[in-house]
């Protein structure tokens, strides 16, 4: 019995160091561990589940059980309707270029301290993002994650149509256009969340949106000129 | 301007809100299980007679620690109770605040029914909800039905149903701590479930079913199920295995962990480990994160005692840059059998503080609150 005891006694003892001779280290030192070379998938659903929920969604923040502003960043469906509802994205405007993501609400709040000098300091309020992953948020919203060749020849006097790109081969005065379609802020996030039209955005057209705010974007309702916002053209 | 100063008599730091729940810090220190003190068989919430009884002896002046000093008289199958807690002091996040907020403003109440049933039921106020304010200033946060094998519903054999927190790693009190906020157990993270438990001095073990809510908004959406079990090999020392399985429309994580609990007798002087490895799944990727808590809490007189806390939450392994570490100080004092003051204090990390142009760190940030927490 007392030889019993006092094995437990030098398990337990030698388990809770253990325990901690693993731990501490393994706390301290993991920084150390990962890798730059950043594969997540730039997928609204990733930069949901993985960034804004834990760090932006918490309870009494933008979770949907709290909605602080109207912002809902715990869900796939509440990031969308919240980065259309509140413009923190807009690819289709001259105001927001996607080559240039710094420019973007989305990336002002969390970067910068009162960006919009409301007295409202940099998000999120309890804890700061790391770099990297605000970073891979401004890759999310450049895109293009997705590229459709038009086939069509384009030189610098004869461009493409509204919303297509030219791309020129190395050394040669003539290109072929392409569709670019970006995922960010993923399918949908250009249908307006209080639009009653139910119409949306993309590279300058205009279609319906489906029941889940995705783009149905197997037919064009119109083409626009210039800029497209909350499904209408400028 | 690089910093702003907001100073407000009343500003909601959202993050920063909070639920009273037990302390994890008093197991094996001063008892060997949670619902010795407790009525819940997970701790939290209403006290036992016997926890009413420790706090008299432990506070610095052990008035009557019964509800509202024992001058309201409830009949004997009733117990009432309730807490409010405010929090007061300095944010810097990287932009500094002076803040005062509300915490907490719960009424507990638990009535025992014949079959060894018992009622338990929390209602309080809440944060509203954007657009939907007039329905949201309240709610019950927990209410569940509990029937006990043992008829003092200190151990034995348990079976709860109805809106809980499924139990799960040590259950700190402090939600920012990163295995409640990263961890499965965030805060308002009590949904609707059934749990089986088992409690004796020697070992507990805990299983939960869970459904997201499908009453109200929630700040958890998934379906699941969690278990935990803990095994005191001696009377002052326990390791514990923790496992959830969670699956939302956008995600599924499945947790699994260890944790560990030392009491150095001689030096009053109590060790708590929790890590935790997560593979979460998003589309077809999958990630791997680890969350984790050091803790160590020394307890000078009866009513003073001070926390060492190292947290460490990595987002996904495979990607440099993204881990952070935290050090929190809290030191608690128990002013009287009702009232606790609380300094909580925290200094958070990203990559350790290393900042490398755009990549690979971020702001340090950090807060020095004082905490009122009074039971009424």
């Amino acid at each position: 019995m007392v030889a019993r005891m006092a094995r437990r006694v030098w398990i337990a003892r030698y388990a809770f160091w253990a325990l901690w001779a693993l731990g501490a280290p393994w706390a301290l030192g993991s920084a150390a561990c990962g890798t730059t070379d950043d594969n997540r998938p730039r997928e609204a659903q990733y930069v949901t589940a993985a960034i804004l929920a834990p760090a932006c969604g918490a309870a009494e923040c933008h979770s949907t059980f709290a909605q602080v502003d109207g912002y809902t960043f715990d869900t796939l469906v509440g990031m969308r309707k919240t980065i259309v509802q509140n413009g923190l994205v807009k690819l289709d405007s001259t105001q927001f270029d996607p080559a240039a993501p710094q420019s973007s609400y989305l990336i002002a709040w969390i970067t910068e301290i009162d960006p919009l000098g409301l007295g409202i300091g940099r998000m999120p309020r309890d804890a700061p993002l790391p770099n990297e992953d605000i970073h891979f948020i401004e890759q999310w919203i450049t895109g293009p994650t997705d590229e459709q060749d038009q086939g069509t020849t384009c030189t610098a006097s004869t461009p493409c149509v509204a919303g297509a790109t030219c791309k020129f081969s190395t050394g040669s005065a003539t290109g072929e256009c392409y569709v670019i379609t970006y995922k960010a802020p993923a399918h949908g996030a250009q249908c307006n969340y209080q639009s009653k039209t139910r119409l949306g955005c993309l590279n300058r057209k205009v279609y319906n949106c489906n029941s889940d705010w995705n783009l149905d974007l197997s037919t064009v309702v119109q083409d626009c000129a210039g800029d497209c916002e909350n499904g209408a053209c400028q | 301007m690089s910093r702003i100063i907001v100073i407000a008599s009343t500003v909601i730091v959202a993050a920063l809100g909070g639920t009273a729940a037990a302390y994890p810090q008093f197991q094996l220190s001063r008892d060997q299980t949670c619902s010795s003190c407790h009525l819940s068989p997970a701790g939290g919430g209403l006290l036992s007679e016997n926890g009413m009884n420790f706090l008299e002896n432990t506070a610095t002046d052990g008035v009557d620690g019964r509800f509202m000093y024992g001058a309201l008289k409830t009949p004997a199958w009733l117990e009432l109770g309730g807490v409010i807690r405010t929090a007061y002091g300095y944010t810097h996040t990287p932009q500094d605040y002076l803040v005062g907020f509300p915490m907490q403003g719960d009424i507990y109440a638990s009535a025992k029914m014949p079959a060894h049933l018992r009622v338990t039921v929390t209602i309080g106020a809440r944060p509203t909800e954007h657009g939907n304010e007039a329905a949201t200033h309240a709610w019950s946060r927990e209410h569940f039905l509990t029937w006990s094998q043992d008829e003092s519903g200190t151990e034995g054999l348990f079976v709860r149903a109805g809106r809980f927190m499924p139990v799960f790693g040590l259950r700190y009190v402090e939600h920012p701590t990163y295995t409640r906020r990263f961890g499965g157990v965030p805060l308002y993270g009590e949904t609707y479930g059934v749990a089986v438990e088992y409690v004796k001095p020697s070992f507990e073990a805990h299983l939960t079913g869970f459904i997201k809510d499908p009453i109200q908004d929630t700040v958890v959406h998934d379906n699941g199920g969690a278990f935990y079990g803990e095994y005191r090999l001696l009377p002052e020392a326990s390791v514990g295995l923790e496992g959830m399985y969670t699956k939302s429309d956008d995600d599924s994580k499945l947790r699994g962990g260890i944790t560990g609990k030392y009491y150095l007798k001689p030096l009053d002087l109590l060790f708590q480990f929790e890590g935790q490895v997560v593979n979460q799944k998003i589309l077809s990727y999958g990630l791997t994160q680890l969350v984790g808590e050091l803790t160590a809490t020394k307890f000078f007189t009866s009513a003073w005692f001070l926390d060492l806390g190292l947290g460490h939450y990595d987002e996904n392994v495979r990607i440099a840059g993204l881990d952070r570490n935290s050090i929190d100080l809290n030191l608690h004092w128990m002013a009287i059998s009702h009232l606790e003051v609380l300094l909580t204090t925290r200094i958070e990390l990203i990559n350790q503080g290393r900042t490398q142009g755009l990549d690979g760190g971020g702001p340090t940030s950090g807060y020095a609150l004082f905490q009122f927490n009074y039971r009424l």
